[in-house]
């Protein structure tokens, strides 16, 4: 006999943020998305609700309503999924089948409960301990426990459940007399399929089933008819289970404290060597990895990355020699772990057929630097560059981390300068510094100024250039670049901020 | 493992670019241009060397060296090889070298945060293959250090293009060439005199100078990057 368990989490997306951001709990919060151009509200807590925001309400109508304390967040769909599929594999401890429903997006966790009540001591009890978990996690929900999934899920997400605590047990075989008044979207139908329903007067589920069965393809088509089945057990469903995904992780700790270094260096070549081995039956290799080398009173922690998926010791062994090179341990080791924080399949890489943009793993010499370099010196600290067109000069580019490998979509990419080769300086100073300078009265250019105590005669000035951002951004940009000769021919960047006259150097040619 | 055949072979094509390294003979697989016919010249075998170093000092910002320093790095370019950029002072401006005509999508920028970093990391980068060359303003360097990058840079055949302040002029130096970068006033185009202070495989009692006009570089640089219609093929082997 099959019976199976339902989880509904009303207003998932929220109720995922709030569970990862809980200064967010308790405030009016909203979830925008962009659709053709328009920002609406795709989601909002409680809170929100009281102050009259719905979903599907223009987002500049619902921060208008409450500008200051409202909370905006954008949707993610993508992470409600994952923290969804996530959940889903934690509740692995209730039952060795545990699925999503299959409807898009999905709320609601599905389970096999055929056979545990037996483990639980009752149903009764199986629904209080996984209703306890999920509170105990932060998460409202509500539970119906039924023959089918179709029925369990009626009633999780439309059963009366106001005086029962949000869990319902429907016996075995009265799934029919469960189902009759709850409304026609129960059955998981379309929507257009309810509002022609709705059109011709049918209110909830019971008024459906009254009618002839034989008629009901013919006039509404096949899909009311397998639901209907699907709900009452006629008609076979199965729960797609989330599939597993390997978690890689090696724990090594010592009867003994190591001091020596070569001895620590041992025993990480050694768990690596273990931890390459299980990788490798998967056919996966690391991108990143967390090394926790535990102290005796303090736990040293830093990440390893590679820009390509490796599966070698050696490799993360020179890696994590070049982080412990600057992380001095003072106190002997008790302990050491390696977690894989990120793999990805050791497929072969696909060649690029335009070379648009080197991703610097084509050589496995250049993906080593890489991996040297930004181990020793940070992520952040090796990087390519992008132009942009912005006519500020500090925003004309952007840095990307090479670690992160090559952005899916090249948004806005310069294809041809707005400038030629000397207007622009190789050397642009971090932030623009006041030029302290002689102000020629007739011209209003700078006759000399001072810098780094000495003084400079100009001898040429080419220019202006001037450059604009325009009131819409926030910190506007009024300038007028001039390139500046001295006598002893050096040449500089430098402009008049135009709100007030001052003059800046920003840069050397 | 290499077979000792392979091994032998290797070795024998390694000791075969050191001996080339030495007795310079022109071919684009050795040398490249600096980019400006009249500094060609001045060098015993017309282009700087790869898999060597070169010195641009200059008395002072906004001089010029750092333009030629790009210049070279560019006519070191290969496909599929990179240019590094070593900027601990996070003031190079990529729109500039893009405009001077620095290809970005191959240049890979590094920010280190301090000295003893810098040094570490543009040993590494001379060290790797497949990098063309390194663009690094280190202002003191010990002898030790200038050997070791020399070492490096030899062994790879990367370059190495040392931007760095005229106070380090009386430190030894083991690059192959050094430049002395002096701008000069001038009211139509920008002009610099550079004089070669040190070159290997020349007499040091012939000082050697010449004047440099940077829109010769722009010149010629439209002439030969006019324009890309189609992205270039990638090369069929690489993996």
């Amino acid at each position: 006999m099959q019976r199976m368990l339902a989880i509904w989490l009303p207003n998932w997306p929220i109720q995922r943020l709030v569970n990862e951001s809980p200064e967010l709990r308790g405030r009016p919060l909203l979830l925008a998305e962009t659709f053709a151009g328009r920002s609406s509200v795709a989601a909002c807590s409680r809170e929100a609700q009281r102050l009259g925001i719905h979903p599907g309400m223009p987002l500049a109508e619902a921060s208008a309503l409450a500008p200051r304390r409202l909370q905006i967040k954008p949707h993610d769909p993508l992470a409600d999924w994952q923290s969804l599929a996530q959940l889903a594999h934690w509740c692995r401890r209730f039952s060795p089948t545990v699925g999503l429903e299959a409807s898009d997006p999905p709320r609601t966790l599905l389970f096999d409960a055929a056979g545990l009540a037996s483990l639980h001591g009752s149903e009764q009890s199986l629904l209080d301990r996984a209703a306890r978990e999920m509170a105990r996690r932060g998460f409202r929900v509500r539970l119906a426990l039924a023959d089918t999934i179709g029925a369990a899920y009626a009633v999780a997400r439309y059963g009366n459940m106001a005086n029962i605590h949000g869990r319902q047990i429907i016996p075995s075989g009265v799934s029919r007399q469960a189902l009759a008044p709850l409304p026609l979207a129960a059955l998981r139908l379309p929507d257009s399929l309810i509002a022609t329903l709705a059109a011709l007067g049918f209110e909830c589920v019971g008024d459906v089933l009254q009618l002839p069965r034989e008629q009901l393809p013919s006039r509404f088509g096949r899909q009311l008819l397998l639901r209907i089945d699907q709900a009452l057990g006629a008609a076979p469903e199965a729960i797609v289970s989330v599939k597993q995904s390997p978690e890689f992780a090696v724990r090594q700790s010592f009867e003994f404290p190591l001091v020596r270094q070569d001895a620590l260096r041992h025993a990480l070549l050694t768990l690596l060597e273990k931890l390459a081995h299980a990788l490798l039956v998967h056919r996966a290799g690391v991108l990143r990895l967390k090394c926790l080398i535990e102290c005796e009173s303090e736990i040293v922690a830093f990440d390893v990355g590679v820009l390509q998926a490796t599966a070698s010791a050696a490799t993360f062994a020179e890696l994590i020699d070049l982080q412990l090179e600057r992380t001095r341990l003072t106190r002997p080791a008790t302990a050491i772990a390696l977690e894989v924080l990120q793999h990805a399949p050791l497929a072969q890489r696909q060649t690029l057929f335009f070379k648009a943009q080197h991703d610097f793993s084509s050589s496995p010499a250049l993906a080593a630097l890489v991996n040297r370099l930004a181990n020793r010196l940070g992520r952040d600290a090796v990087v390519r560059c992008r132009l942009r067109h912005d006519a500020q000069p500090e925003l004309a580019y952007r840095l990307e981390r090479v670690l992160d490998g090559l952005p899916a979509r090249h948004k806005g990419n310069v294809k041809r300068l707005p400038f030629g080769p000397l207007d622009r300086p190789l050397d642009l100073l971090k932030a623009p510094t006041p030029l302290n300078a002689t102000i020629d009265a007739v011209s209003g250019l700078p006759q000399q100024f001072s810098w780094e105590g000495r003084r400079h005669v100009v001898n040429q000035v080419w220019g202006p250039e001037r450059i604009d951002t325009g009131w819409w951004r926030r910190r506007r940009v009024g300038r007028d670049y001039y390139r500046l000769e001295t006598a002893a021919g050096q040449r500089i960047w430098s402009y008049r901020r135009r709100e007030d006259g001052r003059w800046f150097l920003h840069g050397f040619f | 493992m290499l077979s000792p055949a392979a091994a032998a072979a290797a070795d024998l094509q390694r000791l075969r670019r050191l001996l080339s390294q030495s007795h310079a003979d022109w071919s684009s697989s050795t040398h490249f241009s600096t980019g400006f016919a009249a500094l060609d010249r001045l060098l015993p075998s017309g282009g700087l060397l790869r898999g060597s170093l070169i010195e641009w000092l200059s008395a002072s910002p906004g001089a010029g060296a750092g333009l030629l320093a790009v210049a070279a790095a560019i006519q070191a370019q290969r496909p599929g090889n990179v240019v590094v950029v070593i900027d601990r002072e996070r003031r190079f401006y990529p729109p500039a070298a893009a405009a001077w005509g620095l290809d970005l999508s191959s240049a890979m920028l590094v920010h280190p945060a301090n000295l003893h970093e810098e040094q570490w990391a543009v040993e590494q980068a001379l060290r790797a293959e497949h990098v063309a060359a390194v663009i690094a303003h280190p202002p003191r360097l010990d002898a030790r250090t200038f050997r070791r990058f020399q070492l490096a840079a030899e062994a790879s055949g990367a370059v190495g293009l040392l931007v760095r302040p005229a106070s380090a002029r009386p430190e030894r130096s083991w690059a192959a060439a050094r430049w002395l970068v002096e701008p000069q006033p001038s009211l139509t185009s920008w002009r610099l005199r550079i004089r070669l202070l040190h070159c290997r495989g020349r007499y040091a009692a012939e000082s050697a100078a010449a004047e440099v006009d940077l829109d010769e570089w722009i010149t010629r640089f439209d002439a030969t990057h006019a324009c890309h219609l189609a992205p270039e093929l990638a090369h069929s082997t690489a993996r």
